[in-house]
């Protein structure tokens, strides 16, 4: 039986939109971060 | 399923939902990766790489030769220095002590020996929050550009046996 | 054909061999005894941290401190590895245990070296932590019993190659692993990988500590550690995202939506996890930048991004199981009738939510080369590695364990209701300690340190008044966590003792 072609869907979209929350919180713990390292002294 | 071996053809395309998140996640990925080299060029923070190798002795002799040159004073039995910013400083760790307490300028850029006298020891600036670590047998040069005036403590945050929590040293920028 | 005993698991379906059955239950039942020790040592180092209790003194803090990476981290983690290894390299594939003697002789490896691990340290030879960095000595003993512990579980990883070969042959599989023995495969290579570092690290170091060699370089000594100590927890990683898988399956049926992608991503665990370990030493001296940036960070992104991939195919491969069986309205359907009652279930659905949210997010960012200036040896990074192995890997194998029992030692689980809020309560728990010690580690609160008030210190430093807060959510998070620990220990030893026999 040839598989069936899942090429053009959206298998999970309830997840999909789960997982685009979560790298959303991602990028801002991030930025958070690059804030509160540009606070600190200067070190090379 | 996860739990039986798969069909004979389980080379499949990817759906449309799966492509789109590993390719954001690929590219977040390489994002965070890009900012590493490029934060160097353009960021005042990084971890600085210079290390020479240095014994006990030596080490002890270049910081007590620092404090005899620019010895200002005395706090709780521990020399405070007002070293030159041209000249290279020293911070020494040992069970349980940072020695000797610096007096730092604002917006000079001191280049600061780091070693341990004994075992390893990790040196913590607070409140401002940096932290590095002091090997014994090694010599890390910070290049140390202080922003910020006020008190500033350094505390271990390695530990380093029974004594630990005891560990403070103090640090003035001015 | 020699006489071998096989059982069907009337529950599971599972064909069950005795040899393996009695492996799986003696490295389970290890796991949950050392679990119960190192959660014990859990409760009073977080009873002490907490500054309104201060519960130990300096010595039995750090002590107990040292004992609880070595129970909780190690031993629990790595018996319950071992007793997978046999679960996905015979049961799953309805073959027996090859090796049942080598099996034998690695427990009792692992069992010895964690006893003497154990005795040691409670005896004060060996207050040095779970990193033990040199010239920080313990007594030669307790490297022989790290050494002990590590060749025992060596030999329990490579019986999984041993098995999965002779399967073959029987007629296990016939191309490919299920997905889940592919995950333990993956696990095992990392694992090989991850022992022979300990070997090259604790043969010198014992040696030294027997005055044999004389010198052990404390920077040398950290670059090799990691490479045991942080690949080890990609095994946790691995090992744990195949028990999301099987149980996935076994609990809701569900099917992994694209066998070629979760395969590849357990690949790039295996290609890129073990170099991806020196975030560890990011402040240090001697390594140069571009050996930093390239080995912890280009690496250690590709080995995250396959965890991204996990993430999101587990959840998925869940929904699109519920979706079949009717729960299609709108977005989120699926998810609100989901089995959040069967605590295998909830297990993985909270172990694969703060894997990502605490664990994950945290990882990535305190391993970029710069921002790990702002967080090294704080206790955020404690709050990190309590986001992956404790509310990940740890809260995975506890929902793992409510399968086990019935599939393995054929009991049903007692106190039903209890253990259907256990997953729950270890999850709010340890979530409220993880993330108070990330906020608290935000302020430079250090890690494994006695007290922070200084007392005794020639200069006292004074932390900013809003850590109060944090410090007593890990306090508070600690004893929930506690809590769900021993309810979790009581309800599986009080199964597999007085649970009601299954079948026969």
């Amino acid at each position: 039986m040839p598989a069936h072609d899942h090429r053009n869907e959206m298998e999970a979209p309830g997840v999909f939109v789960l997982a685009l929350i979560f790298l959303a919180v991602f990028v801002v713990i991030w930025f958070a971060h690059l804030k509160w390292l540009m606070d600190v002294w200067g070190v090379q | 399923m996860a739990i039986y071996e798969p069909e004979r053809m389980w080379w499949n395309p990817l759906s449309k939902d799966e492509r789109i998140w590993v390719g954001v996640a690929l590219i977040w990925m390489l994002v965070s990766f890009i900012f590493m080299p490029i934060y160097h060029v353009v960021g005042s923070q990084n971890p600085p790489s210079e290390t020479y190798k240095v014994t006990a002795e030596d080490f002890d002799k270049l910081v007590e030769g620092m404090v005899a040159k620019y010895k200002v004073g005395e706090e709780n039995g521990f020399p405070v220095v007002h070293p030159n910013p041209s000249e290279p400083i020293y911070v020494r760790a040992s069970m349980w002590q940072w020695y000797p307490v610096l007096e730092l300028e604002k917006g000079k850029t001191y280049r600061l020996h780091l070693s341990s006298m004994d075992i390893q020891h990790g040196f913590s600036i607070l409140p401002i929050n940096m932290n590095f670590m002091a090997l014994p047998g090694y010599d890390y040069v910070l290049k140390l550009t202080p922003t910020t005036t006020g008190e500033f403590h350094i505390v271990c945050n390695e530990y380093c046996g029974i004594g630990h929590h005891t560990m403070v040293g103090k640090m003035y920028v001015k | 054909m020699a006489n071998f005993q096989f059982r069907t698991d009337p529950l599971s379906g599972l064909k069950i061999e005795k040899s393996s059955e009695n492996l799986i239950k003696w490295n389970v039942i290890a796991a949950l005894a050392t679990l119960a020790v190192g959660g014990l040592m859990a409760l009073l180092v977080a009873l002490t941290r907490w500054p309104s209790v201060h519960l130990l003194g300096a010595t039995n803090y750090y002590r107990f401190l040292t004992l609880h990476g070595i129970d909780a981290l190690l031993a629990w983690i790595i018996f319950f590895e071992v007793a997978l290894v046999h679960f996905t390299s015979t049961v799953l594939l309805g073959t027996r245990s090859y090796v049942p003697w080598l099996g034998w002789l690695a427990f009792a490896l692992m069992l010895i070296g964690g006893g003497v691990i154990n005795v040691i340290v409670l005896l004060g030879g060996a207050d040095v932590m779970f990193t033990s960095y040199v010239p920080l000595k313990a007594d030669p003993i307790y490297y022989l019993g790290v050494i002990l512990f590590a060749v025992g579980a060596l030999l329990g990883f490579i019986i999984f190659f041993i098995n999965v070969t002779l399967s073959k042959r029987d007629g296990g599989y016939k191309r490919s692993l299920p997905l889940g023995s592919f995950g333990m495969a993956a696990g095992s290579i990392i694992a090989v990988l991850t022992l022979a570092h300990g070997a090259a690290i604790f043969i010198p170091t014992l040696l030294w500590a027997l005055n044999i060699i004389g010198y052990v370089d404390p920077a040398a000594y950290r670059l090799v550690f990691w490479g045991l100590g942080h690949p080890s927890q990609q095994i946790n990683v691995s090992a744990m995202v195949a028990v999301w898988y099987m149980t996935a399956a076994f609990v809701v049926g569900s099917k992994p939506v694209n066998e070629k992608l979760s395969r590849t991503a357990f690949v790039l665990y295996i290609l890129f996890i073990n170099v991806a370990s020196e975030h560890h030493l990011l402040v240090d001296p001697v390594l140069s930048t571009w050996h930093k940036i390239v080995n912890t960070s280009y690496m250690m992104h590709l080995a995250v991004l396959a965890s991204m991939i996990h993430a999101f195919a587990i959840p998925a491969s869940i929904e699109v199981a519920l979706r079949r069986q009717g729960f299609t309205r709108g977005l989120f359907e699926w998810l609100k009738k989901a089995p959040w009652g069967n605590p295998a279930f909830s297990g993985i659905a909270i172990s694969i939510l703060l894997f990502g949210f605490l664990g994950g997010i945290t990882g990535v960012i305190f391993g970029t080369e710069q921002f790990n200036i702002i967080r090294h040896n704080t206790w955020a990074i404690t709050g990190h590695f309590h986001g992956t192995v404790v509310a990940g890997t740890t809260i995975a194998f506890m929902g793992f364990t409510y399968l086990l029992i019935p599939y393995i030692f054929k009991r049903e689980i007692i106190w039903k209701g209890f253990a259907t809020i256990q997953p729950y309560l270890y999850g709010v728990g340890v979530a409220t300690l993880s993330i108070g010690m990330m906020s608290a580690g935000q302020f430079g609160v250090p890690r494994r340190h006695y007290d922070i008030t200084f007392s005794g210190a020639p200069f006292s430093f004074t932390f900013d008044p809003a850590i109060d807060m944090f410090m007593s959510m890990m306090g508070v998070g600690g004893v929930l966590a506690a809590i769900g620990g021993v309810l979790y220990i009581l309800i599986s030893f009080g199964s597999i003792i007085f649970g009601k026999k299954i079948g026969d």
